[in-house]
């Protein structure tokens, strides 16, 4: 940075100024990189006013001179020409300040400082910056799963082949890009986008925002540079003597030309003068419009809890393109501090019924509804939207803003709430949560844990009546898993809200929660209370991995994975490195089938892409001894699930996308075939992708990374967000391929499915280092209690394991 | 015409066009899908980094297609801004956005023709990818005098030319690279175009519940 700035004062001083037009360039590059868009705007005011309309500095003959007129550099003469060269030289420390400010201001001020000037420029512009990380890794996923296939996209590959990949990443990356954008349109739907002029005053609260730099300093001086540059160029044409040095650089000036120069400072002048003047206004006490007095729920008290919350009659959504109804309720009420769960197989209409309270259905989904959704005494047309918050699956789409406060403040900004009282109930919200200390931070360097309780502090700051959540937790670890549940019920008691959720894994809510509506085909099949649940609907409460026990017969004749691997890392050259895997020696044998386990960020996933060849790696990788060889050698040796898979595919059809390994393997498409009956796809071959629930995409995907049977698998949280009919799927299918002497490594947070399948637990522990533990069962194939006596620390020395485990 | 000038209008221009695009994407299905498939264009340069092979002309002509011509802007707006961080900001930044303007009228254009013929995009379920080629070449061709023109008249006082000499010389110096350009932005449409309509199509039955979209 500080080379930077220096070779933009030495440019300066010495070059043209069109050369300085370049050095602002630069620095409008950097703003731009830098999210600063704040300083965007000042830096370009500084550029026009200063490079294009004040007299230019420049050396001629060894010394500089500072006046260009009638065609020549002169040094000043007279008060006044000193006073414009004098002024002039400000564009040099007009470029160290703005450059400076680059370092200071944070960044969420200068979205909040564009956000006035166009809040829809300002929320698109966010909202591709965030984008653009998620989007990478995106992209990587699907490099890394076309790879661990076999089609290799990067350098090396024939140019047949890689048009072939490129092709298929970008489908693979449609998919995904239409499904985030969907899930970060229903977080707008659902936190006001678009119902009022949002609230741009920024926070004055120290402890919600960094305060280096004050808004209102940087307006003054916005509004300062940008007046400045009007006032020289008429004080210029008043002199009548001098022509601006870039002009002349570049051409003849047309009287009409400084005028319009001096119309555009004139327009900047009053583009800075804007910011101050909406902050005036807004920190003046507003009367509520009958909106914002709606979206204000803090006006409703936790006693309110005789009256019902939302009610539901006679209602019905179908979705565009769709025969059959996917909703169709005749009744539904929900009373304030209620916790209700909706039950069902996927495709069952649980998310429907929370898209339509929240609003998100049909607005951002499309679609017809009819019937009538009532919150409290106000009947909504579209849904019920404002006075409903919610939180859905993926926290990263949801995000919004970036910045944690700002991310909280969100929809009270959009639904016209006065800057102080927006202050207040972010406070309070992220403080009834416990994450007030993370409110100063980025949500890119949360964890998934944390990022849902953020998205759910920045509902229930809407102060709604109802909060609707879908399958919020299916992304996080168990203890997260429990914190955010700990949290809902906080929120009820103490705000009355009342909650509806949908969600696979009953038995971790059904303690808690009041009544359960379980729903099939759109209907809703039973009304019960948890304790009758069991008689009314058993089905949802069977254990998805009853009598599944994994065969622990040893054959000799199948493959052994042996892992020796001195150090893995993450990070790159701009994060700091940091080691997840230090010093481990593992030995499975053949039909082991290894849970990894660890809280989020102790590098499962990167050490199944270790092993994998996807990620760097000191150390060996041997199957049966020999090492695993190079990426694309050991193709029909490893079998790789990546993580949101299901949400990355190529291929036109259901069919196409399974066959595509088979083909790139050269194998008969024969295998996917048979795998897609198996599955349960067997109706779905002609199907997009697209068109598939998640359990189903999961499924598909898990088929066409293992369809060549590949010994080794390597499997990153297969069960994500599937129901227990597909969960028990993968289990079988797992078990299966150990029962015929294959090894398998899984990463998954789902500790029942851990439980029936694992034949040893691998524990990741940054500090302890790996530990590995053998699963002991009893005669009828449960899982006992770890004995302690078969732990061993990987990281001591190569543990070779029995090859069964009785 | 003057530098300045020539700068003074693309900005105007762009101004006009991103204020009137911004305009439609006050719902939030939009502004979501302007966002993404923006940063999803630019993002493909990082799979095929190849100069003058693209992923912006085909996204913004194709979402112009299925959405609408202030989607095909607003995501050319945000496809032209991501590729400026890695590009460089310029005089040309404001061209470049005028030049999406002209691929996103000429796929709305395309889009409303063929629904206003078949009642889709497609015929029998199939993308006309012949069709679909053709306005390819065409509006990167347009987008490349649009953005080269422009930088001719600025160059034409320090060179001594007149504007109209410049801005030949510069087309006729450049046309290796626009036919390169051409060529890759049309196989570009032809292998990945189908998918991104067909995924676009999605989208548009999403946003059929959306009343700013019968301003299509």
């Amino acid at each position: 940075m500080a080379a930077w700035v220096a070779v933009v004062v030495v440019l300066s001083l010495t070059s043209q100024p069109i050369v300085a037009a370049g050095a602002f360039a630069g620095l409008t590059v950097l703003a731009v990189r830098r999210r600063m868009f704040r300083l965007l705007a000042l830096s370009l005011v500084v550029g026009v006013g200063m490079v294009a309309a004040v007299p230019g500095v420049q050396l001629v003959d060894g010394s500089f001179s500072f006046i260009y007129a009638e065609g020549t550099w002169q040094r000043p003469e007279g008060a006044a020409h000193i006073a414009l060269a004098l002024v002039g030289l400000l564009r040099v420390p007009a470029q160290v300040l703005a450059s400076a400010l680059l370092l200071l201001v944070p960044a969420e001020r200068l979205l909040a400082g564009a956000a006035r000037l166009s809040p829809r420029a300002a929320l698109l512009g966010g909202l591709a910056a965030r984008a653009q990380p998620l989007l990478a890794r995106d992209l990587r996923l699907v490099r890394d799963d076309l790879a661990s296939r076999g089609l290799r996209v990067g350098k090396g590959a024939p140019i047949a082949e890689r048009a072939r990949a490129t092709v298929a990443v970008w489908e693979a990356m449609l998919s995904g890009v239409l499904d985030r954008a969907f899930t970060t349109a229903a977080a707008l739907e659902t936190r006001g986008y678009g119902s009022t002029r949002p609230t741009t005053a920024p926070f004055t609260d120290p402890e919600l925002t960094d305060g280096r730099v004050q808004a209102p300093l940087l307006d003054a001086l916005l509004t300062l540079v940008a007046l400045g540059s009007v006032v020289l160029v008429l004080a210029q044409r008043a002199s009548g003597a001098i022509a601006p040095p870039a002009f002349q650089a570049i051409g003849a000036v047309p009287e009409p030309i400084t005028a319009g120069v001096v119309a555009l400072g004139a327009a900047l002048a009053a583009l800075g003068l804007l910011p101050a003047v909406m902050s005036a206004r807004s920190a003046a006490p507003t009367k509520h419009t009958p909106a914002a007095r709606h979206s204000v729920a803090g006006e409703r008290r936790p006693d309110d809890r005789s009256t019902v919350s939302v009610a539901l009659r006679d209602v019905t959504m179908r979705y565009p393109g769709a025969v059959s109804l996917a909703l169709d309720v005749a009744a539904i009420d929900l009373r304030p501090g209620e916790l209700v769960i909706v039950a069902g197989l996927s495709g069952s209409g649980k998310s429907t019924l929370l898209d339509v309270i929240s609003g998100v259905a049909p607005r951002a989904s499309g679609g017809t509804r009819s019937g009538e959704v009532r919150l409290g005494d106000h009947v909504a047309r579209q849904g019920v939207g404002r006075g409903v918050a919610a939180v859905f699956q993926d926290p990263e789409s949801q995000i919004l803003v970036g910045h944690v406060a700002e991310e909280v403040a969100f929809g009270l900004r959009h639904t016209g709430v006065h800057i102080r009282e927006i202050e207040r109930r972010v406070r309070a919200a992220l403080e009834q949560l416990g994450v007030l200390h993370l409110a100063r931070r980025d949500c890119a360097t949360l964890s998934g844990g944390e990022l849902q309780r953020v998205l759910l502090a920045a509902a229930i700051a809407l102060e709604p009546a109802v909060l609707v959540l879908d399958e919020p937790t299916s992304q996080i670890d168990a203890t997260s898993e429990r914190r955010f549940w700990d949290a809902v019920d906080l929120i009820r008691a103490d705000r009355g809200v009342a909650v509806l959720a949908a969600e696979h894994r009953l038995e971790h809510v059904l303690v808690r929660c009041d009544r359960v509506l379980v729903f099939d085909r759109g209907r809703i099949v039973a009304q019960t209370t948890p304790a009758a649940l069991h008689t009314v609907a058993p089905e949802l409460l069977t254990n998805a991995y009853a009598g599944l026990v994994p065969n622990l017969i040893a054959r000799e004749q199948a493959p052994r994975l042996t892992l020796h691997i001195d150090r893995v890392e993450v990070g790159d050259g701009q994060a700091a490195r940091a080691a997840v895997v230090r010093s481990m020696g593992v030995a499975i044998p053949p039909r082991g089938i290894v849970t990894l386990e660890g809280a989020n960020g102790t590098g499962k996933s990167t050490l199944l892409r270790a092993i994998r060849g996807l990620h760097p790696i000191q150390g060996s990788v041997l199957v049966d001894g020999v090492d695993r060889g190079e990426l694309g050698a050991s193709t029909r040796q490893i079998a790789y699930l990546a993580q949101h898979a299901g949400a990355l595919m190529s291929g036109h059809t259901v069919l196409a996308g399974a066959q595509e390994a088979c083909h790139r393997l050269g194998l008969d498409a024969g295998p996917a075939r048979a795998a897609l009956i198996a599955a349960g796809l067997g109706d779905r071959y002609g199907a997009h992708p697209s068109e598939l629930s998640v359990g189903e995409r999961q499924r598909l995907v898990l088929i066409a990374a293992t369809a060549h049977r590949p010994p080794i698998w390597l499997l990153d949280e297969p069960t994500r967000g599937m129901d227990a009919h597909a969960r028990r799927w993968v289990a079988c299918h797992v078990l299966a391929h150990a029962a015929t002497g294959g090894v398998v490594l899984v990463a998954t947070h789902d500790s029942a499915f851990a439980a029936a399948i694992a034949t040893h637990r691998l524990r990741l522990d940054l500090r302890a280092g790996p530990t590995l533990l053998a699963v002991r069962r009893d005669a009828a194939g449960r899982p006992l209690e770890l004995d302690r006596d078969d732990t061993s620390h990987a990281s001591s020395a190569s543990v070779a394991l029995p090859g069964s485990v009785t | 015409m003057t530098a300045l000038l020539t700068i003074a209008c693309g900005v105007v221009l762009a101004l006009v066009l991103v204020g009137w695009s911004m305009r439609d994407v006050d719902s939030s299905t939009r502004v979501a899908l302007a966002a993404v498939l923006g940063v999803a264009a630019t993002a493909f340069n990082i799979v095929v980094p190849i100069p003058s092979v693209e992923m912006t002309t085909t996204t913004v002509l194709c979402v112009a297609v299925a959405l609408g011509m202030r989607m095909g802007i607003a995501t050319g707006l945000v496809a032209v801004i991501g590729s400026s961080v890695a590009g460089g900001v310029g005089a040309w930044t404001v061209w470049q956005i005028v030049g999406m303007a002209v691929i996103a009228s000429a796929g709305a254009a395309v889009g409303t023709a063929l629904r206003a013929a078949r009642g889709d995009i497609r015929r029998d379920g199939v993308i006309d990818i012949a069709m679909l080629g053709c306005v390819t070449a065409l509006v990167t061709l347009g987008y490349d005098v649009v953005v080269t023109v422009p930088s001719a008249l600025m160059l034409a006082p320090v060179s001594g030319s007149t504007p109209a000499h410049q801005a030949w010389t510069m087309l006729l110096l450049g046309a290796p690279y626009t036919a390169v350009h051409v060529v890759a932005c049309v196989l570009l449409t032809i292998t990945c175009g189908p998918p991104l309509l067909f995924t676009l199509s999605r989208a548009r039955v999403r946003l059929a519940a959306d009343p700013a979209v019968t301003a299509l």
